[in-house]
């Protein structure tokens, strides 16, 4: 209990308020790694950018990048492509999520995981199956030359872009959908009995009352976008961009402080909508508003609108995976088309591959049981700091990987903790960058849940661990699995973080395929891919079951 | 104060920062005694039965249970079991679980006689054979009885239970009402119960505690409560009350109510003389006026409000608005608006004192 008694008379009055000890050293511990693996690091690309910790304070690093022109190229090619890619997604979740939202056949259905197909593989994925398709030796591009007697080529900035419309889709449709599925259907069904024709409908009510959850949205694609990694490195044909320049100063020249530079200026906007986010937009969903039943149908018309984008979205989506998948299977894809099983005899790969499942589980592990032992005692214990801790998890969700790898490599190479390489550091990498998931479904679950189950188990005798244990810790499997599944899922595809910490002897397979694609070994790429998605549908197929089962075992 | 008290508060005070929830409240409850609290929204009944659950600490004061002062004490520690008004049922563990939940963290309870222990709990609610069921397959009435059945298992000292009842329909509070009653009865059991329904307080409690604004209005008996209150507030509160201010004068034989308000309005009162030349307010239900048609008092109906058991009449005799339940309709013709009616005026009646104006 923590109620203000004015005026104790009786010092041990204040006794109780006091928050338990162990309670106490957890959340002093939690804010210890909070700081050495979220702002530590952050702080350490920001100062490294100033020149100090490699000597004085200089401003030489910021005007060399404003003197020289690929820097200020870089920068101009990711704001550009992120742009662009935004306004892309935009336009085509929104249809799609429509379509999703407001039909209610097997297809929908079948689009809807088409839709969030893409999260399951690496974010470069759609780097791989375009040049497949459009590369030098694409399918294609071959197809194209013999009948027209033209060149084409996908490398560039054009690449990018329609890799990162397809990569970063999933986002966005993701957050859309969740609003519009929440729009109670009576707001649409009484504008259009007051004489609103569908579209105006949507046009007033719909998409109005999506607007937040749209600029969310675009917001968080355009800061991803823009942290962008991968794809310019694979597909951008040597364009300057800014995450993929920062990775190579690091690599390549060890000119960590012109990489730092570059990551502040990623930095900036993540801050800037992360922020923006967290103050301004919070508790502004005005679509939440339960729903009251099944969303509104969309009449013919409007039906075949939308399922013409969804459908061209979905195909699109699919064939990218189908390359994929097909170039796994042969020698050389539109070149040598028998099939092999040659491309999956790679030990180094499989190692890889386990050593991701290993670094995932623990990450995954730690983001969410941090997560909702935090979330816990924001909800419910007078512990300090809490706003900052919560404020500080939510910040390492926001920080670009890049970012992140920088400041990991600036802090953990050398004294005093020499941990680059091991794979500890890459499952506090992992783990830190997502401890805000598991963290904020732990509060909006306790939310959930009456405090009057943990002073009902106070009552019946249980002190406040045995309570902890026996009644928080069953009723928060749920928030728990939730972050524990989303944790796992990213940590198996995420590479621009962690490619910054790993070493020869403990690579992961999102790096290690980025590597191949990067090579153009097409199709060990593929194969590595391929099994890296089946990897990740199973375990969450798996964890999936788990969770449904417990969420039935503890139904309210 | 009796000897027997199993749970005494003693001089509570309780602030919720600048806030005086709970003003100076003093209490024994004695073993076997089923004691309510009742008053307005916001009055302090729940934060009171928390100071004794322990999920409060007064500022002030002191609470003594079985002679052993608890107030220090966390929850866990205190032998008081409290059944939540939303039950509180944890939802990952079965009924059985539920009950077991308390028995498994004492130590001086060993394992073997658990089982037994938990299935005469569940007995004793009558809920015996459902001990495999989750919370969630239960009826309201059901989960009840397995807080019920939570706490009882334990052998508290206290069964303290806050507005228990609220969350089940009319037939089910009755039946839940009369069950609680029995198993106090059966187990001895001393309750402390919360309730904002004055019907029920009236007629599960042994005693009750009027509370307003964190002040303690009345301690007593249902029926002494209701026809005895000490003050204005407890009369309108407990029951529905028609409260006339005036003057008592003296005549040949006997005593003479005169209202303040309409001074026509005078009935004799068969009360003792010590009365004669003093001022208070009487206080006459409206099932102690009656319906009589030969009467002098003649009042125009001003509205009728079909009750089935019941006519309640709000009538106006002489510019004082009065309300009146007529019983048993059957017999006698139902009055309409703009109707006269006779009434019939008791001649004994609860007077409470000018000198003593509603606390607070
Ligand atoms: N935890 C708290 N912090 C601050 N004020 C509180 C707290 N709990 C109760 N109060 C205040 O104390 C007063 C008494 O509240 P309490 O809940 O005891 O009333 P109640 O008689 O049980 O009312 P109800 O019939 O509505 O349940 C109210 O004014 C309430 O606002
Ligand atoms: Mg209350």
């Amino acid at each position: 209990m923590s109620d203000n008694t004015a005026g104790s008379v009786n010092s041990p009055a204040k006794k109780k308020e006091r928050v338990e000890k162990g309670f106490l050293a957890a959340t002093w511990g939690i804010a210890a790694l909070l700081f050495l693996f979220i702002l530590a690091p952050v702080l350490a690309v920001l100062l490294q950018s100033f020149g100090i910790g490699a000597g004085a304070f200089t401003l030489e690093h910021y005007e060399r990048f404003f003197t020289h022109a690929n820097y200020l190229q870089s920068l101009f090619n990711s704001i550009a492509a992120a742009s662009i890619s935004t306004f892309v997604i935009v336009c085509l979740s929104i249809p799609f999520a429509l379509y999703v939202t407001r039909t209610s056949t097997w297809l929908s259905s079948v689009y809807r995981g088409i839709g969030l197909l893409p999260l399951v593989a690496p974010p470069f994925i759609f780097s791989l199956s375009l040049i497949i398709l459009f590369g030098r030796r694409g399918v294609v591009t071959q197809v194209f030359n013999d009948v027209t007697g033209l060149e084409i080529s996908i490398y560039g900035f054009w690449g990018v872009v329609i890799a990162q419309v397809l990569g970063y889709f999933p986002v966005a449709y993701m957050m859309i959908e969740s609003s519009m599925r929440n729009i109670n259907p009576s707001v649409e069904q009484a504008s259009q009995d007051l004489g609103a024709g569908q579209g105006r409908t949507l046009g007033k009510i719909t998409l109005p009352l999506a607007g937040t959850a749209i600029l969310k949205a675009g917001l968080i694609v355009f800061v991803m976008a823009l942290a962008d990694f991968s794809n310019p490195l694979i597909i951008g044909g040597g364009e300057n961009f800014l995450a993929s320049d920062a990775f190579l100063l690091v690599t390549g020249q060890q000119n960590l402080e012109m990489a730092a530079v570059l990551g502040v200026f990623l930095i900036i906007p993540s801050l800037l909508v992360f922020l923006f986010q967290t103050y301004l937009l919070k508790g502004h969903d005005t679509a939440t508003s339960q729903s009251g039943g099944a969303n509104n149908p969309l009449n013919p018309r409007m039906k075949r609108l939308m399922f013409g984008i969804s459908t061209l979205v979905a195909l699109f989506i699919v064939v990218m995976f189908i390359m994929v998948v097909l170039s796994a299977f042969v020698q050389i894809i539109g070149v040598n088309n028998t099939f092999t099983l040659d491309h999956f005899a790679d030990q180094s790969g499989f190692d890889f591959l386990w050593n991701s499942v290993v670094v995932s589980f623990f990450a995954a592990l730690i983001a969410s049981g941090i997560g909702i032992l935090q979330g816990y005692m924001t909800a419910r214990k007078n512990v300090p700091m809490k706003k900052l801790m919560e404020f500080t998890a939510l910040f390492g969700l926001a920080v670009p990987g890049t970012v992140m790898g920088i400041g990991y490599v600036l802090i953990f190479n050398g004294a005093p903790f020499y941990l680059t390489g091991t794979i500890f550091l890459l499952v506090m990498n992992m783990a830190f960058r997502k401890v805000g998931v598991g963290l904020e479904a732990g509060i909006s679950k306790m939310q959930q849940i009456d405090p009057s189950l943990e002073q009902a188990s106070q009552d019946l005798g249980a002190g406040p661990y045995k309570t902890f244990g026996r009644i928080v810790v069953p009723l928060l499997t749920p928030a728990f699995m939730a972050g524990f599944v989303y944790t796992f899922m990213t940590a198996m595809v995420s590479v621009s973080s962690v490619i910054f910490i790993i070493s020869p002897g403990t690579n992961l397979a999102a790096p290690y395929i980025l590597n191949l694609a990067d090579q153009a070994a097409v199709g060990r790429a593929s194969a590595m891919s391929f099994i890296l998605i089946v990897i990740v549908i199973c375990c969450m197929g798996l964890l999936k079951l788990m969770e449904r089962k417990w969420s039935i075992n503890s139904k309210l | 104060m009796s000897e027997q008290a199993i749970l005494r508060l003693q001089g509570i005070e309780k602030f919720f920062g600048e806030e005086h929830v709970l003003k100076n409240i003093s209490l024994d409850v004695e073993e076997g005694e089923l004691i309510t609290f009742i008053g307005p929204s916001g009055s302090g009944k729940t934060t009171l039965l928390r100071v004794i659950g322990g999920f409060h600490e007064q500022t002030e004061g002191a609470v003594i249970l079985d002679g052993e002062t608890i107030d220090q004490l966390p929850p866990e520690k205190r032998t008081t079991g409290m059944v939540f008004q939303n039950y509180a049922l944890f939802p990952h563990m079965s009924v059985y679980d539920n009950v077991a939940y308390g028995l498994k963290l004492k130590k001086d309870v060993p394992a073997e006689e658990r089982d037994s222990l938990i299935k005469d709990a569940l007995k004793q609610v009558q809920l015996d054979g459902y001990e495999a069921r989750k919370p969630s397959e239960l009826s309201g009435g059901q989960q009840q009885r397995v807080a019920i059945a939570r706490c009882l298992v334990l052998k508290p000292k206290v069964l303290l239970l806050d507005e228990p009842l609220s969350n089940l329909d009319a037939n089910l509070r009755l039946i839940m009402r009369d069950e609680i009653r029995r198993l106090k009865e059966e187990l001895n059991l001393t309750i402390v119960f919360v309730t904002h329904d004055q019907e029920e307080a009236l007629s599960i409690s042994d005693r009750v505690l009027v509370l307003k604004d964190g002040e303690v209005q009345q301690l007593d008996a249902p029926p002494a409560v209701y026809q005895h209150p000490e003050n204005e507030f407890v009369a309108e509160f407990v029951g529905h009350a028609n409260l006339i201010e005036g003057s008592f004068t003296g005549k040949e034989d006997g005593i003479v109510f005169q209202s303040d308000v309409s001074p026509e309005l005078t009935f004799p009162l068969n009360i003792g003389g010590d009365w004669k030349g003093k001022k208070g307010t009487v206080l006459l239900r409206p099932e102690m006026i009656t319906v009589d048609e030969d009467s002098p008092y003649q009042a125009e109906v001003k509205k009728a409000v079909y009750h089935g058991n019941s006519v309640r009449y709000h009538v106006d005799l002489f510019g004082e608005p009065l309300y009146i339940d007529a019983l048993n309709p059957l017999s006698a013709k139902i009055h309409r608006r703009g109707d006269k009616v006779g009434l019939g005026f008791p001649d004994r009646v609860h007077i409470i004192p000018e000198d003593l104006p509603v606390k607070s």
